[in-house]
């Protein structure tokens, strides 16, 4: 056998089997539910290559615009119940789809996560970029949505809609292409403001525009906060908040402790002492996934002071800034982690941390290191979130540590708690006296 | 229920025009063979099930002109090999209008081992810059253990043809993993254990980097 071959062969042993019999059912439905007309003429789409390609050309050359490229799909029903964290790739937005029909489809280089605030109430928080989502009435589905961004919140009733989220600049759009949803949060107050077809409303720190079908609406919702009883204009009376109203209509609800509605008294305008907008701090960077300009800014500011000093939560986004960055830095993730568990002992943060550790010593093939934190989380959180990762982790720690007993004790371990898991057949390894790969 | 009936009662049912129960059928006759070939050309891609359904959508579109049931292997195989051709074209020429490097590839799904997992980025990472054509025989050949009639009659082509571009591959790859520590520790590793010195492969390499001279 060959050099070549063996290195392949290892690799093929690596690689290991492709997709399970889950993904191949989803490959299966998703097959048959395929338009077959459409990609036969996508096939036929080819003959106009060349002038696709000198188009892309041009782009390039003149205008340097990224190519479009197809969505990727992901499952949504397990992202949203296991609450994912999603960052979209540069170059292609993220479909998902979910059990309720809704669908949202996440636009490049967004940020958000998804989540159940309770069995019929889905959120999505949008942290960074946009969305587009086509959500199925509540009443048909007896699953409602809500989106935030920043400090607004979108609640849908039953609609398609763009939503976009600047963090940088508190900017928010929200445009509803169909239905009705009611925006609330930020200048807008608790009570918010309802949106209907072909609405759109725009906030850009202070400032607020709503259009109704296209038309600016005067006096609509400011930053600045007024009477909350406004008259309705004569002009534009307001529907129930609960009617269908067409796109011209002025505004159904107006939000509490602001002077949204329409024809209200003109607000007072932002004084000079109204920040424009948030400033870009460590955390903001961090929390839209920019993890090495967080990092940069977080250094700047001075990272020994802020382990010092931050909050749990904030702490903990602070060491996964470190672990996270495009240039990682394990000490300063090591530091935070270490202040984390050394400030706030016996919570669940602190756990996590000993689970984080273990993967940064495990990185630095510090296999006794990596042992013993992984044992610590398990200890702490045995039925914890990483229990299982820690768990077949802590196998191959040992193994590499030379402690064949131990490697063992864990695999025995891990089968019986974690018979299908997927560090399964390395721990049946392990158990039959083989090694891992050096 | 799975498919049950032959080769040539698939074809009757691709020339009836019922293309539902064709694409459930093509599916599941070739679900794991296209999954595998998949999976062992591109690695444990992000993308897997795009391509994987692409082949399909080619398989499901392609079948009905397909005359002869005892083609129906190698045919699924040639559709298979074309699409990710295609596929890693795509992928180049995305880069090369985006103007980014070639990434590190990207493990998908469990790999449980640090070692392996990394052993995975750079082979398919190395893979990746090799032609498409050298990159699917080498994978064909040494990741998907297919005999060499077997890759030529997929990659269609001849066995000699096969044989010259899978010696290319070897070669192209063997230099570029001698550029990344972690494999070419390994391919020394090999080449003791082979009990080789390894100067067939740097003969190979040498010989090679005069014909490209040339």
């Amino acid at each position: 056998m060959s050099p070549i071959e063996q290195l392949a062969g290892d690799a093929r042993a690596a690689l290991k089997s492709g997709a399970g019999s889950e993904r191949r059912a989803r490959q299966r439905a998703r097959l048959l539910a395929a338009p077959f007309r459409r990609e036969r003429g996508a096939r036929l789409a080819w003959r106009w290559a060349p002038v696709a390609a000198a188009l892309a050309l041009a782009c390039w050359f003149g205008l340097r615009l990224p190519l479009p490229s197809n969505a990727l799909s992901v499952a949504g029903e397990p992202a949203l119940t296991s609450g994912r964290w999603l960052r979209v790739p540069d170059d292609r937005a993220m479909l998902l789809d979910f059990a309720d029909g809704t669908s949202i489809r996440f636009e490049p280089q967004s940020a958000s996560r998804l989540g159940l605030r309770s069995p019929s109430q889905a959120h999505v928080t949008l942290e960074s970029g946009g969305l587009k989502a086509a959500v199925r009435p509540a009443a048909v589905t007896g699953r409602s949505w809500a989106f935030d961004a920043g400090p607004y919140e979108v609640l849908v009733i039953g609609t398609e809609l763009d939503i976009t989220w600047n963090a940088e600049h508190a900017g928010l759009s929200v445009h509803v292409e169909h239905g009705r949803v009611r925006v609330r949060g930020g200048p807008l107050g608790d009570e918010g403001i309802a949106l209907g077809s072909g609405d759109r409303l725009t906030a850009d720190g202070a400032h607020l525009e709503l259009r109704r079908g296209g038309q600016l609406v005067p006096n609509e919702p400011s930053a600045a906060p007024s009477s909350p009883q406004a008259p309705t204009p004569a002009s534009a009376p307001a529907p129930s908040s609960t009617s269908n109203a067409p796109s011209t209509e002025a505004p159904r609800v107006a939000p509490s402790g602001s002077s949204a509605r329409p024809g209200a008294a003109p607000a007072p305008k932002p004084t000079a002492s109204e920040p424009a907008a948030p400033r870009v701090t460590w955390e903001s960077l961090a929390r839209s996934g920019d993890y090495s300009e967080a990092l940069s800014l977080a250094e700047q500011e001075g990272f020994d002071q802020l382990v010092a000093r931050l909050p749990v939560v904030q702490l903990e986004l602070l060491a996964d800034t470190a672990r996270l960055s495009r240039k990682p830095s394990a000490n300063r993730a090591q530091q935070a982690l270490s202040a984390l568990r050394q400030r706030f002992p016996a919570t669940e943060p602190a756990n996590r941390a000993a689970f984080r550790l273990g993967l940064l010593a495990l990185a630095a093939r510090d296999y006794g290191a990596a042992s013993r934190w992984f044992e610590t989380y398990l200890r702490a959180a045995p039925g914890g979130t990483f229990a299982a990762d820690a768990s077949g982790r802590l196998i191959e720690a040992k193994e590499r540590l030379g402690d064949r007993r131990g490697a063992e004790a864990a695999a025995r371990a891990y089968l019986e708690h974690f018979p299908n898991g997927p560090y399964a057949q390395v721990a049946r390894g392990v158990l039959r006296g083989d090694t891992l790969a050096r | 229920m799975p498919w049950t009936g032959t080769d040539f009662e698939l074809l009757e049912l691709a020339r009836g025009g019922d293309t539902a129960a064709l694409a459930a059928a093509v599916y599941d006759l070739f679900t794991g063979d296209v999954n595998r070939l998949v999976w062992r050309v591109l690695g444990a891609d992000l993308e897997h099930d795009d391509v994987v359904h692409q082949v399909f959508i080619n398989l499901v579109l392609g079948l009905p002109k397909l005359r002869d049931p005892a083609a129906l292997r190698g045919w699924m195989a040639s559709v298979c090999v074309k699409t990710v051709r295609t596929e890693i074209r795509r992928r180049r020429i995305r880069r090369f209008f985006t103007g980014g490097s070639a990434p590190a590839h990207q493990v998908a799904g469990p790999v449980a081992d640090h070692e392996a997992r990394d052993l995975l980025q750079k082979t398919y990472s190395l893979l990746d810059t090799l032609p498409a054509q050298e990159h699917i025989a080498f994978a064909l050949r040494h990741l998907d253990e297919l005999p060499l009639e077997d890759v030529a009659q997929a990659c269609g082509c001849s066995l000699a043809t096969i044989k010259r571009r899978l010696k290319k591959a070897e070669t192209r790859f063997a230099r570029l993993a001698e550029r990344e520590p972690a494999l070419a520790e390994r391919l020394r590793r090999a080449e003791r254990q082979a009990g080789t010195s390894g100067s067939e492969s740097r003969d190979d390499y040498a010989r090679f980097a005069r014909e490209e001279r040339a």
